[in-house]
């Protein structure tokens, strides 16, 4: 299997990327917000949370991946 | 029988694509397209009631019942058969148009039946349909069309016990909401869980829908996983166990599609994500909830139907779907990838139909003080906006070029992704288009600061978890094992095993019957064959002397009696 090469962003998008994120963070302190579990509240809680989330799917489905895969009928390929 | 059923769109849809069936090139197209139009017209004429006096069997059928529920997932049907047909004008194949609107027009009719017996008989219709639009996608997909059948007649059966023992045990003909009480119900939300995606059916979708054709798959997306959702708001709003259930399939689907690589099965996993996010709500089932989920039923079928014609664009073009196979497309194709841009964004971004209707089944989960549920459905939107909306597009469209021979998606393609854009743009825009349609009054306002503010939180981080974590998901790029693994390779296997076992003692019988019967026929030759005993001349003197000898035992006989 080829694998797919990787697309590298280049300087320019991390760093947009990075200024948006931080400037939600930044707007997030200021906006009127009603949480309603308390670990809502802290602050930057809808970024680091997904982060955090995400990075957790990838490590469990590289973890299935290996005890699961590959399928060696005819949807392996 | 009341003269609104005249109005029927369902009848429309349906006998307009058997007539379809039969037409081609210019006349199928014009048919194709204003049917749906017409459709949406004579629903619209329609006011809300119940209509029918249909008789069957013992009982009087309400078939047609239209109220805000059922008009607004009508609607949505309509919109998404349109957007497919004008999406399809260049599909070859006779057979598949046609089915969809069979299958469209079964679907409408399920979602606007007023009693259980209509819904079924229109239930097991969309199966027909789909299972022939799925074999429209060629000879490869005969076998997943017939497993797709297969899960789908069982669902039927069922389906259909529940239904019978439910109006055996004196139940209303009527589909209303129901106790989760014995046999009868569980088996009716068996029946439709299995047209859901639910464990342990759920591997039909990204078995089925990835193998039929560049277009059958929009029609596929949208219809009988979003009329499963439909009966369940109907017969069991709030029935919590319907909340862990729609979380396993969520978090099935999102686990797959992060490892799937074929780009059309991410976006299967990523159907049965969705619908378990909804299938949750249902289980929340407040009129919040309920609303989130029958808007966020209409958003999915926009945002999945866009990036699944995108997907399809490229398949037509390059003839691959594996995201390894792909790459680097957005410079040949770039109409094509800034609509598959907008479909990832639309599951969530504000300013498309995503953003308000996500929110809305969110907010329901915090306002019952759900926290789990909500931690839950947090994750699930990261997830899936990383695992089918990033992965997809940034696999397929960008990265190293691979020297595809590819060009521009022809104008029709590029006609049905920009409808779509422009139906998730203009609610995403201005909520009460949607919001108007709901079940349910509603006094939500989704472009507050905070929403806005925290929604971008979350996709920008997941953009930047997604970056980083490229490397990674590349590498586990594959397909797992699935529940399917359980009947296609073990059930197959076991049988064979079982089969062999038995047929040693089968042929040890079969022999020594063969050689009884051998020895049968072997015997009747020796006396009656043409050298047997019985057919040799005779010399005539030894013919006297048996006769002679028969006379005489006459005789004896005769002086003894």
């Amino acid at each position: 299997m080829r694998q797919n090469a990787l697309f590298s962003p280049g300087k320019r998008l991390w760093h947009t990327l990075l200024a948006a994120l931080l400037l939600m963070l930044v707007a997030g302190l200021f906006v009127e917000s009603h949480p309603h579990f308390g670990i809502d509240a802290v602050p930057g809680f809808n970024a680091w949370f997904p982060m955090l989330a995400c990075a957790v799917l990838v490590v469990l489905a590289r973890g299935l991946g290996r005890i699961f895969g590959p399928r060696e009928d005819e949807d392996g390929r | 029988m009341d003269a609104e059923l005249l109005h029927h769109p369902a009848i429309w849809l349906i006998l307009g694509g058997i007539v379809m069936g039969f037409l081609r090139g210019a006349p199928r197209v014009l048919l194709s397209l204003s049917l749906p139009l017409v459709a949406a017209w004579l629903l619209w004429q329609i006011p809300e009631g119940i209509y029918g006096g249909v008789p069957f069997l013992d009982y009087l059928l309400d078939v047609l019942q239209v109220d805000r529920l059922g008009r607004l997932f009508a609607l949505v049907f309509m919109l998404a058969l349109f957007v497919g047909s004008v999406y399809a004008m260049g599909q070859r194949s006779r057979l598949e148009v046609p089915a969809a609107f069979v299958y469209g027009g079964a679907a409408v009719g399920a979602v606007l039946a007023g009693d259980w017996i209509t819904l079924f008989l229109f239930w097991e219709l969309m199966a027909i349909g789909s299972t022939l639009v799925i074999w429209a996608g060629g000879r490869e997909a005969y076998p997943a069309a017939m497993r797709y059948l297969m899960v789908h007649l069982f669902g039927g059966v069922v389906f259909m016990a529940g239904i019978t023992a439910h109006l055996v045990g004196g139940g209303s003909l009527s589909i209303e909401p129901l106790a989760l009480e014995g046999v009868a119900h569980w088996l009716i939300l068996a029946g439709v869980l299995i047209n859901a995606g639910a464990f342990p059916f759920w591997s039909w979708i990204p078995d089925a829908y990835p193998r039929a054709s560049w277009s059958g798959m929009v029609f596929l997306s949208a219809f009988t996983t979003k009329t499963a959702v439909y009966v369940l708001m109907r017969s069991f709003p709030g029935a919590e166990v319907l909340i862990p259930i729609g979380l396993l399939m969520a978090g099935y689907g999102l686990i797959y599609a992060l490892i799937e690589n074929t780009a059309r099965r991410v976006l299967a996993y990523a159907i049965v994500n969705q619908v378990g996010f909804m299938i949750a709500g249902i289980g929340i089932g407040t009129e919040m909830a309920l609303n989130g989920v029958a808007a966020h039923a209409f958003a999915h079928i926009v945002y999945k139907a866009l990036l699944l014609m995108a997907i399809g664009a490229v398949i037509v073009q390059t003839g691959k779907r594996d995201c390894t196979d792909l790459g680097g497309l957005a410079r040949q194709m770039p109409v094509t990838t800034g609509f598959a841009i907008f479909g990832a964004l639309a599951m969530s971004a504000p300013l498309t139909a995503g953003f308000i209707t996500k929110s809305l089944v969110l907010q329901a989960a915090a306002d019952a003080h759900l926290t789990w549920v909500w931690l839950a459905m947090m994750v699930i939107a990261a997830g899936v906006f990383l695992a089918a909306g990033l992965k997809v597009v940034v696999f397929v469209f960008f990265g190293e070029s691979r020297d595809l021979d590819a060009e521009e998606a022809p104008p029709s393609q590029r006609w049905g992704m920009r409808l779509l854009a422009l139906t998730s743009l203009a609610v995403g825009c201005y909520p009460p288009l949607l919001y108007d349609l709901l079940p349910y009054p509603i006094d939500y306002q989704p472009y507050t600061g905070s929403h806005v503010v925290f929604q971008l939180q979350l996709l920008l981080a997941t953009t930047v978890v997604f970056f980083l974590l490229r490397g990674h998901l590349v590498k586990m790029l594959g397909s797992l094992i699935d529940i399917d693994w359980f009947y296609r390779t073990l059930g197959p296997r076991w049988v064979k095993v079982m089969v062999y076992g038995v047929s040693i003692e089968i042929r040890e019988v079969v022999l020594v019957l063969m050689r009884g019967i051998a020895n049968l026929l072997g015997s009747l030759r020796r006396h009656y064959g043409t050298r047997g005993v019985l057919a040799r001349t005779w010399p005539s003197g030894s013919m006297v002397m048996w006769v002679a000898l028969l006379l005489m035992m006459y005789l004896a006989l005769f002086y003894l009696s």
